[in-house]
């Protein structure tokens, strides 16, 4: 038994695997982008509010070196207290240092326990513009530094380092990027979540549908039965009713087009028993005359006269007959249910169609078995099935040879009929559908392509089979088995 | 083909995680590294030095402001090094003049005719004027909005001046106020500032009437803010100032080296630009005849 969709889903979870993925592919780039965007502007601004600060200090530090430098120096202790003074106004500073030209430390600030121990560098390059650049120690972490040369004109008068805190800078970042990995995840979590219910909801119709698609008999009328829906699944939905719907129709179209061949086998069975008929009724009628000529050729011979009579009367009694079995095989009946001696059947079959065999110089040779037990059936039909075999055999052997016909009781009660022939045979891709209605190998006019299909209906109404043998250039045996009790 | 498949999905996703993880890091951190902090500071200038004084009666960076792109011009041109000194005094400026420590003084013509002659210092040069001589003046100036018209309306006014040792004050006092037939103490105020900028600032702000200035500082303000109500007869402008007979090469250069600029030669010109508008026709050689009249007039009435 095939399973309705397969347990795990398959295709589920490669639609979220995938989204999944690819969302937070997408996701991950734009943070990145987000973040560097934002890195560069948090920590331009620190630079610059840096640069402010130590542009600041560098104005009273400049004043200061130069008053000393041309030993105006104004209060003892002036640059230390400045210094001591800033870092107390501006509580991010973690250090101040003032280098001479030489790049010799001249003041600095006083190492607390917001200050920094080890003493900082001068800028390496003292004329170059006010730089900048974190760097971490080992006590306060992260620090951004500042250096900005003092200088008047083309004279250096030293520099400046300033050093502040960075850790909230770099505090800042990581909350940044805490907030948008958390919105990837909460972005991706909500993205997947509505793209389950909605496969969900996809499954489930697909389920429906398969449902619908076994619970679709042939032999059932009207279309499966599915909800109404307005989306592509409804389309589907319809387009599978439509398909239920035609399939009922053309199951209708083909019992009706059985019927009909059914029909049209039997019209052509009886033109095919017309060419015999005319012959068997032709034959007495010759007799007749050739009496009628006799008697008119001797009238006076009274004696003569009375036997010509006797068997004139006896070839108007065969053409009766004739007449008579003509009637009853056109006949559209309904199938019997009597006991049919096969053997008789042959023998009215045989005496139709002997003159049209005897016509193409095909002689049958039959071999009928004595005491064949009798069968249950409808002896016209089985009559149809023979006559459609000898003729088809007939067809084949065309004047070379002879048709056998024989009947045999099997010893499990069954009757088996054979006709073989020596004819061309059948070849062997032609096989598979000489059964089928209206194949035929035979030029339009010649054959219709019925006669096997009507007689295998036939047969397999009496519970019985045709089985053929065979082989190209040396002939065909058709067997056609009945069983003893055989019903229509 | 399907086998190959799923590794590679899996080393894709790990490298994917691994380069998120390694970007990350790298943004999360403050970075990138300092730059090589060496200390090591720009070649040092070996040639010899050359102090030029400077009286420091105002801010140092100013002065530095003012004075410095002469002397790196000087130390560009020349084969010295040359580095201002201030001095807290015009007294302090003139000793070390006079003992060597500095080989010449921007000086004040006021200052120079007080001090020069008695301590053997001699004038080279000074400020070209408009004139093409050595000659300076010095301005009353009022505020553009203020009703004063002449020197006669400074009756009860109060007036802002330059240095006691400045020419431009003691031309106010002697000759200013007594052509217009007043006296000191016709005046609400007199108040001296030791930088003519700061004049012009506090006439400007209000909170004096007038006020006196070299003619080159009322210039650099432009005529729109300030309007000038009196002007001084031309007297020898602020000289450059040696130990007379001092014949050392290095002063040589420096004043070849000055007199030689030339403000209608595009170079120079542009040199000069860069310079204090008091020194923007570049320098005459003057010598101690030049400050005669400066001499006399202090003899005669003493400072303001
Ligand atoms: N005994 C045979 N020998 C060779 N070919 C045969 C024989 N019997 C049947 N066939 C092949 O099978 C085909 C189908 O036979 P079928 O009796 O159904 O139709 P038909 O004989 O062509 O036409 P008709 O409707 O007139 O009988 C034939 O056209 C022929 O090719
Ligand atoms: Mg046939």
């Amino acid at each position: 038994m095939i399973p309705r969709l397969p347990p795990a889903g398959s295709l589920r979870t490669r639609i979220l695997l995938t989204t999944g993925a690819t969302i937070t592919v997408i996701m991950m780039v734009v943070s990145w982008g987000i973040l560097v965007q934002w890195r560069q502007t948090v920590l331009a601004k620190e630079r610059s509010y840096a640069h402010a600060v130590a542009r600041a200090f560098s104005v009273t530090a400049l004043e200061a070196l130069i008053s000393e430098a041309n030993e105006l120096a104004p209060a003892e202790g002036f640059l230390d207290g400045y210094i001591a003074d800033f870092m107390r106004q501006n509580p991010r500073l973690r250090f101040i240092a003032v280098f001479g030209p030489d790049g010799g430390q001249v003041a600095r600030s006083v190492d607390g326990p917001r200050a920094l121990a080890a003493p900082p560098l001068p800028p390496a390059d003292a004329a170059a513009d006010p730089a900048s650049w974190f760097r971490r120690h080992d006590g306060p972490g992260w620090l951004l530094e500042t250096g900005l040369p003092l200088t008047t004109g083309r004279k250096c008068w030293g520099s400046v380092a300033l050093g502040f805190e960075a850790e909230s800078v770099r505090r800042e970042l990581s909350r940044i990027f805490f907030l948008l990995l958390g919105l990837v995840v909460a972005i991706t979590g909500a993205m997947l979540l509505v793209l389950w219910v909605l496969l969900d909801r996809l499954l489930r119709s697909l389920r429906d549908l398969v449902g619908a698609m076994d619970a679709l008999e042939l032999a059932g009328d009207g279309p499966p039965d599915l909800p109404a829906r307005d989306d592509e699944i409804g389309v589907l939905f319809r387009h599978f009713q439509e398909m239920g719907r035609r399939l009922g129709r053309s199951r209708r179209e083909l019992i009706s087009a059985q019927e009909q061949v059914y029909h049209a086998e039997r019209l052509a069975a009886a033109g095919r028993l017309a060419a015999g008929v005319a012959h068997e009724i032709n034959n007495p009628i010759n007799g007749v005359r050739h009496c009628i000529y006799a008697i008119r050729s001797d009238p006076d011979n009274r004696e003569q006269t009375l036997a010509y009579l006797q068997m004139m009367d006896e070839g108007m009694e065969q053409a009766a007959s004739i007449v008579k079995k003509l009637l009853g095989f056109a006949r559209k009946q309904a199938p019997a249910r009597e006991a049919v001696d096969l053997n008789a059947a042959v023998a009215s079959v045989t005496r139709l169609l002997s003159f049209d065999l005897e016509r193409r110089g095909v002689e049958l040779r039959l071999d009928l078995q004595p005491d064949l037990p009798a069968i249950t059936g409808d002896t016209q039909l089985l009559q149809e099935v023979l006559m459609n075999l000898l003729l088809n055999a007939a067809d084949a052997a065309d004047g070379s040879g002879a048709v056998q016909l024989s009947t045999r009781a099997g010893g499990d009660g069954r009757v088996r009929i054979e006709v073989a022939d020596r004819g061309q045979g059948i070849a062997a891709q032609d096989l598979p559908r000489i059964f089928d209605p209206f194949f035929t190998t035979k030029a339009t006019g010649e054959g219709t392509g019925l006669g096997l299909s009507i007689s295998l209906g036939i047969v397999e109404a009496h519970g019985g089979a045709i089985d053929v043998v065979s082989e190209p250039g040396a002939g065909t045996t058709f067997t056609v088995t009945l069983p003893a009790e055989a019903t229509p | 083909m399907r086998k190959l498949k799923q590794p590679l999905i899996w080393l894709v996703a790990a490298l994917f995680v691994g380069l998120n993880v390694l970007v990350l890091g790298r943004l999360l951190d403050l970075g990138p590294a300092a730059p090589a902090a060496t200390g090591v500071p720009a070649a040092a200038d070996a040639r010899p030095v050359v102090r030029v004084g400077v009286i420091s009666r105002y801010a140092p960076t100013l002065i530095y402001d003012a004075y410095q792109p002469v002397m790196d011009y000087l130390s560009a041109a020349g084969a010295h090094r040359y580095e201002l000194k201030l001095s807290a005094s015009y007294e302090d400026a003139a000793e070390q003049l006079r003992r060597g420590e500095v080989s010449a003084s921007f000086f004040g013509a006021w200052i120079y005719a007080r001090l020069g002659p008695s301590l053997g210092l001699a004038p080279v040069l000074a400020p070209r004027g408009e004139d093409g001589g050595a000659s300076s003046r010095a301005v009353l100036i009022a505020a553009a909005a203020s009703p004063l018209r002449s020197v006669a309306d400074l009756a009860g006014r109060r007036v802002a001046l330059p240095s006691r040792d400045s020419y431009a004050a003691h031309w106010f006092a002697a000759t200013c106020l007594g052509a217009a037939g007043l006296a000191a103490a016709d005046l609400d105020s007199v108040h001296h500032f030791g930088y003519h900028q700061t004049v012009v600032y506090r006439v400007l702000d209000g909170r004096f009437d007038a006020g006196v200035v070299k003619e080159s500082v009322a210039r650099e303000f432009g005529g729109q803010a300030i309007r000038v109500v009196a002007r001084s007869g031309p007297y020898p402008g602020p000289p450059l100032v040696i130990r007379a007979g001092d014949r050392s090469p290095a002063l040589a250069e420096m004043v070849e080296l000055l007199l030689t600029l030339d403000p209608a030669d595009a170079r120079d010109a542009a040199v000069l630009r860069g310079w204090d508008n008091e020194f923007s026709r570049g320098f005459v050689a003057v010598d101690a005849r030049t400050y005669e009249p400066v001499v006399r007039l202090l003899d005669e009435g003493g400072g303001p």
